[in-house]
């Protein structure tokens, strides 16, 4: 009988270790991107008055992100574990 | 709580079908965590909201203090980084790759510390001595240092989270299957980053710079 502690979502058998480690590089890599631009598009050396509005989607976009890969939000409602 | 700290190790113990099998468990523990990560945005939008009503002239429009914006980026990219050890410890405890594990855990760690002791000892300090602003100071100390503090109390919970997780992965609580401790110290610590990205914006970017003169 399979082991209840564990539940293989459909996704899991298809990554490889190696794979799960390269898309939280690659997201890490994005992050660090967005927030470079972020630094020129508030930065008083490049920008007098700063775009809230750009600011805050900048925001958003790296806090989608982070809960979808790192936080994996999405096992709130599929369950298991992507790892 | 105990279980969340210290993994499960009775997986060939016969299920009383009862209760909840450990699987079930995770999945209440993790919607918990949720709730709980869910409840703290309030606290920390009220913050974040406060910051747009009190920073903000008639004439201008959004303002912010004038705050040294390179030590932020820097300490921004610190967190960021631990953020990326974190994930790699968890995926390294899914993969029973113990020795990832450790270096990750303890890169999160030092990278935690090195961001906590920057924001209170460098950014802190910064803020006293150069646009010389005082929790006491009105609106811009008390939202400054009201936003940076809450986080940083945030980032010491974190960081013995880190501890104890750590510690339960040195002493081999965690196993491929169960690693839930892993999990919830991740979930946390990624939320700290998570509060901190729009933190910094807010405090260091958004609004027009305000030059506070020295008392």
């Amino acid at each position: 009988m399979a082991d209840h502690s564990h539940t293989e979502s459909p996704n899991e058998k298809f990554e490889t270790p190696e794979g799960i480690y390269r898309r939280g590089f690659m997201t890490f890599i994005a992050l660090g991107v967005l927030t470079a631009v972020e630094f020129v598009a508030g930065s008083e050396d490049f920008v007098e008055n700063p775009s809230t509005v750009l600011l805050i989607l900048l925001a958003v976009a790296k806090a989608a992100l982070v809960m979808n890969v790192f936080m994996g939000v999405t096992k709130l409602w599929r369950g298991g574990d992507h790892h | 709580m105990a279980t969340a700290l210290h993994g499960h190790d009775d997986h060939h113990e016969i299920h009383n079908p009862m209760e909840p099998t450990r699987q079930e468990q995770i999945v209440m523990n993790r919607f918990g965590l949720w709730l709980f990560c869910f409840s703290e945005v309030f606290l920390f939008m009220a913050l974040f909201a406060g910051r747009f009503y009190l920073w903000r002239d008639p004439d201008i429009g959004v303002i912010r203090p004038e705050l040294e914006q390179g030590p932020a980026l820097l300490f921004t990219c610190v967190l960021l980084v631990s953020s990326w050890f974190m994930n790699r410890a968890e995926v390294a405890s899914a993969n029973e790759d113990w020795s990832t594990f450790h270096v990750s855990m303890g890169g999160t760690f030092v990278l935690g510390t090195v961001f906590l002791l920057g924001v209170i000892f460098y950014e802190w300090g910064l803020a006293l001595e150069h646009p010389h602003i005082l929790p006491t100071d009105g609106a811009f100390g008390a939202i400054f240092f009201a936003m940076t503090g809450m986080h940083a109390i945030h980032v010491v919970t974190g960081l013995i989270f880190v501890a104890v997780v750590w510690w339960n992965g040195y002493l081999g609580r965690y196993t491929r299957e169960d690693h839930w401790g892993v999990e919830a110290c991740a979930i946390y610590w990624h939320y700290v980053d998570l509060v901190w990205i729009f933190f910094y914006p807010g405090i260091y970017l958004i609004g027009t710079a305000i030059h506070i003169p020295g008392h």
